[in-house]
């Protein structure tokens, strides 16, 4: 009995797992979806900007690429892009799936532009082990460096930031470091507004220049917190710098509690609405009380025979 | 017929009013028998209110999206018919209408009785009832809440007054003829009597605060209907979302209020044989104010459904059609009908404004003002703006629980306990002023 | 041989620093005194004690006091206030609601809700006949000219200076005007022992999460104001995995995706997607704000598509 029990308990475990992995290779794109080839190159700069809107539009739920922390959905879990399981797939194939989506998976057809998700397959196929001769292919050689440096200077005049990286080569020569991508932040409450731009890759000074929004607001005195890094900290480790500038608009928060409001607390109530009150109760209190003060004098004009 | 009536009221005498009057609350089996019934109600009922007190407010059919229901109804059914007391002794005491001189201490005793119970009836429906010290705290002046609490004690305290001033000569003759009352009520009247023996200087000074009062009263009884309808008039909600509510309520309350005057009217009469008293006269001038107070009523209900009905905005619609055709339709059809319009058109001849008719359809009127007030409450709270959805099915349904009916109850038996009660201990019929009027001399010994 | 002391001061290490976590539990309770007052006393023994700046320090046990107020007085108090300077705002964006509704399950397990409790609500909407259906979140919309706090008796629903409408339950006469007087149907009531009654007996009532809930009294949803003063992004908003929810500081004029952790520009996605709030039209003002369900991510895949589950 108890055999059959566990016969049938994992006959159904089979069948469940077979009926999901069934269910997860289901999702065949069509034939004619795989001749599509993906017009962009695999340089460092797509790459990179592939990773930003991958971070921002896949991670969620993939989690990294080739790290396996996707999030444990039910009944499928969704894949990891970075395996080769996956990269089997053409770029046509994953580009089909990426438009049209399936279950869980959101369709991007019109939320993400084509651009952006050829800058995520290119992103996703620097993953893929069999074509490792696409694999980064570095634009601009810099030196080995050690001591990188990352220096920010400021002009409040017209808001621009001017971010310069350099290193110590082994001679004890500094040079500037080139087509480096840089990211320049400004914190706020919950998360840091990118604001380095399309292309923030230092030039052959090693500087990159970025414009801080006109109308960003600041705190009181239009103090942000401004953080610039190398994005990716493959190359140089976490190159990081903090600083506050004040670049952004003062802002003076309204207290929504300063004004007298109906909705306010009684502290805050109308004036109008208070006399109101006040006034009436004291009013129509104020017979009653002389009304009953007089009704305690009734005994007294018992004497009163006029 | 009016000099058959005047020869009948020349073989009165003082001593005979004060006969006729006082002997009802002096010997009146029945009453004892009633009022231990209702006692027997309340304690029994009154295990439900506790069961609720225990177990919270889910002990009734009331949920997230109705979150007012019976209690509410209810409430605005005992503010709607406790402004009769304003109606009768005071609007048309000002106006020197003789002829409510019988029944104008009924009117008022039921006023106190029912403005007393609907702010009882408030507490029983608070979630956290042993909070309610937190209005006199941190009492906001925005809220109507705060506002009806004001109006409904400044009403209970004006209607007490009202009832107990004017009763003044009344209470020393009790305090002389009743011998065999109980020691404490002796004391009653001996204090309530203010050593009042009718000197000229001692009326003069009575009826100048009985008139104060009298002016008093009007504003804080357009107040307390006024502010009570602002509880839903002050939401923006389909169907309470109107700025008709105000007078709406005001002109709903004298329909609610003058039946029920009629039929406390028509028991007294009977059970207490004062015939000679509150006679076919009252009956028939009572009959008479009802149809122009319905007739107000249903021009303001005119107003109150043919505009927006005209119109059908988005959520007026299924509102109005709920009510008009839906799950509602009987309700509020049986409420404007058998409520409004059939008494207008019975009353208007005069055989309807005999005393039983009249009761009858005044009991009508009453059942109609009743569910008039429900189909005010419930509907609306069924009809949000945004769809009811992700909820168990008894959120989207209202049916009042076996509890929230006993609570009603409750309340129901408490007004009518009250009534009672000081019907009992107060003669029902103003002994000085019916004498005054007749011409017969009033005497009071010290 | 010197290995095996370095061991054995990381294993010390360890342990102090795991009686320091539960030090910490037990005297959060109890206040610092000045150091003078304590130099007065017999030195005893000592207690690890993180200080608020997130600095660990050993202290004497005989400078630890009971706090003069009671933590329940400075929750109320600061909850009363609010967060000095900001000026939360919400934006949903429809277009990519699949109605997964882990923001619903988070926010029952946050505020200790049952399942037929909502703070947040996802419905099935569609506003008139031929129009398209979607799925729409619908949170307290923190109103600037907010119905509710308007008609409460007593003070104790009110907006702070950040935005938020909060309930004060340890004030809450449970006369439910509130729920009536609210367009949004964004309020419950506890009708009957809140769920855990027994469990969260002890707890004392934080009115920043409200919880632990109370019989008799009304909730509703608060941005997850607790988490807020941490810096976190509110239950609901941090749950979902579609990245429907923004939500930040106005005052900063920035949102920030509570999936993907994307900063944006509050003005400009409101401009660039057409934002609105529900119901302008009653002049409440609300501080949730909805992109159109444009463009979706998902198909519509809702059951509603009849007039009985619309009303």
């Amino acid at each position: 009995m108890k055999n059959a029990i566990k016969i049938i308990a994992s006959l159904f475990l089979l069948f469940v797992f077979t009926a999901s992995v069934v269910n997860a290779q289901k999702w065949q794109a069509p034939v004619s979806s795989k001749k599509k080839q993906n017009p962009y190159e695999a340089s460092t700069r797509n790459i990179s900007s592939g990773k930003k809107i991958y971070n921002i539009n896949c991670k969620s739920c993939h989690g990294d690429a080739a790290m396996g922390n996707m999030l444990p959905l039910q009944p499928v879990a969704p894949s990891d892009l970075g395996s080769q399981a996956f990269l089997i797939q053409t770029d046509g194939e994953i580009y089909y799936k990426v438009n049209k989506g399936n279950g869980a998976m959101p369709t991007f057809e019109k939320t993400l532009s084509d651009e952006d998700k050829w800058m995520v397959i290119t992103y996703l196929r620097s993953f893929d082990q069999n074509k490792k001769e696409s694999k980064k292919i570095a634009e601009v050689k810099n030196p080995e460096v050690t001591d990188v440096k990352l220096l920010l200077d400021i002009n409040n005049e017209n808001k621009r930031i001017l971010a310069n990286l350099t290193g110590v080569t082994a001679k004890g020569d500094r040079v500037a470091l080139q087509g480096i991508e840089l990211s320049v932040k400004v914190k706020r409450n919950f998360g840091y507004l990118d604001i380095s731009g399309d292309d923030a890759y230092t030039n052959e000074k090693g500087e990159v220049s970025v414009q801080f929004p006109e109308d960003l607001p600041g705190d009181r005195e239009g103090h942000v917190n401004l953080l610039a890094k190398v994005t990716d900290d493959a190359y140089y480790g976490e190159v990081i710098v903090d600083r506050i500038a004040s670049l952004g608009i003062p802002t003076n928060p309204v207290n929504p509690l300063d004004e007298r409001a109906m909705w306010g607390t009684r502290a805050n109530a109308p004036i109008w609405i208070i006399f109101s009150y006040v006034g009436g109760v004291i009013c129509i209190w104020g017979v009653i009380f002389l009304i009953l003060f007089q009704l305690i004098q009734l005994p007294k004009l018992a004497k009163n025979k006029e | 017929m009016n000099d058959l009536q005047e020869q009948k009221e020349t073989t009165l005498s003082f001593e005979k009013i004060k006969k006729d009057i006082l002997r009802p609350m002096q010997n009146h089996k029945g009453l004892e028998l009633w009022i231990a019934f209702l006692i027997t109600v309340i304690s029994v009922c009154a295990w439900a209110y506790y069961v609720q007190l225990r177990d919270g407010l889910g002990v009734t059919g009331m949920r997230d999206y109705v979150s007012w229901g019976l209690y509410i109804a209810n409430f605005v059914f005992f503010v709607a018919v406790s402004l009769v007391g304003m109606l009768i002794s005071s609007i048309l005491g000002l106006l020197r209408i003789d002829w409510i001189t019988p029944i104008s201490r009924i009117a008022e005793i039921i006023a106190v009785a029912f403005v007393a119970v609907a702010g009882l009836v408030i507490i029983m429906d608070m979630g956290r009832p042993d909070r309610v010290v937190n209005v006199l705290i941190h009492g906001r002046f925005q809220s109507p809440i705060l506002w009806d609490i004001t109006v409904v004690t400044t009403y209970l305290t004006i209607s007490l007054l009202l009832l107990i001033l004017p009763m003044i000569p009344d209470l020393a003759i009790c305090k002389n003829e009743l011998k065999k009352a109980s020691p404490i009520l002796k004391k009653l009247y001996n204090i309530l009597s203010f050593g009042y023996i009718n000197t000229p200087s001692q009326y003069k000074h009575l009826h100048k605060m009985i008139r104060t009062l009298m002016v008093l009263i009007v504003p804080v009884g357009l107040a307390i209907h006024t502010v009570t309808s602002w509880l839903f008039a002050a939401t923006l909600r389909n169907g309470w979302d109107t700025t008709i509510f105000g007078p709406y309520f005001v002109a709903g309350a004298f329909v609610a209020g003058s039946a029920g005057l009629i039929v406390a009217m028509y028991f007294f009469r009977v059970s207490y044989k004062l015939k000679d008293y509150i006679t076919d006269v009252q009956f028939d001038k009572m009959g008479k104010l009802m149809v122009a107070v319905c007739l107000v009523y249903l021009y303001f209900n005119l107003n109150e459904f043919l505009v927006p009905g005209y119109k059908m905005k988005t959520g007026d619609d299924i509102h109005l059609t709920e009510l008009f055709a839906g799950h509602w339709a009987i309700m509020f059809w049986s409420s404007q009908l058998l409520g409004n319009v059939i008494p207008i058109m019975l009353l208007v001849t005069k055989k309807f404004r005999k005393p039983f008719p009249i009761m009858i359809i005044s009991l009508f009127i009453l059942a109609g003002a009743w569910i008039k007030r429900y189909v005010i409450v419930i509907p609306t709270l069924l009809h949000p703006h945004l769809p009811i959805q992700n909820v168990p099915q008894n959120f989207v349904h209202y049916y009042p629980s076996a509890i929230e009916i006993s609570v009603t109850v409750l309340s129901f038996a408490l007004a009518l306990l009250i009534i009672t009660v000081l019907s009992k201990i107060f003669p029902v019929v103003p002994i000085c002023e019916i004498a005054e009027q007749k011409g017969i001399e009033v005497k009071i010994e010290a | 041989m010197k290995e095996e002391t370095s061991n054995n001061s990381r294993r010390k290490f360890l342990k102090s620093v795991g009686l320091t976590v539960g030090a910490a539990g037990v005297v959060s309770g109890f206040s610092l005194l000045g150091a003078a007052k304590a130099a007065a006393q017999e030195p005893g023994e000592t207690v690890n004690l993180l200080t608020q700046d997130g600095q660990l320090v050993q202290v004497d046990k005989n400078q630890l006091r009971p706090t003069v107020t009671g933590p329940l007085t400075e929750l109320q108090k600061r909850g009363r206030e609010g967060i000095a300077g900001k000026s939360f705002v919400m934006v949903i964006d429809l277009s990519k609601c699949r109605n997964a509704r882990k923001c619903m399950d988070a926010c029952q397990n946050h505020h200790q809700l049952r399942p037929d409790q909502h703070h947040i609500n996802v419905l099935q909407m569609q506003d008139a006949e031929h129009t398209a259906p979607y799925f729409m979140p619908k949170p307290c919309q923190h109103c600037d000219n907010p119905p509710c706090t308007k008609v409460c008796p007593v003070d104790a629903t009110f907006k702070r200076q950040d935005g938020i409408v909060l309930i004060d339950n340890e004030r809450c006469i449970g006369c439910r005007f509130c729920i009536a007087a609210c367009p949004y149907s964004a309020r419950i009531f506890q009708w009957t022992e809140p769920k855990d009654a027994e469990k969260y007996k002890n707890l004392t009532y934080n009115i920043e999460a409200n919880v632990p809930q109370k019989k008799g009294t009304v909730s509703k949803c608060l941005f997850s104001a607790d988490r807020l003063r941490e810096n976190k992004l509110p239950s609901c908003v941090s749950s979902c995995p579609n990245g429907v929810y923004y939500f930040g500081d106005q005052n900063e004029d920035a949102v920030t995706n509570g999936t993907t952790h994307e900063t944006v520009r509050f003005s400009k996605l409101i401009e660039e997607n057409a934002g609105y709030t529900l119901m302008p039209e009653l002049g409440t003002k609300p501080r949730v704000y909805y992109l159109p369900p444009k463009n979706r991510a998902f198909e519509f895949n809702g059951d509603l598509l009849n007039e009985e589950n619309l009303h």
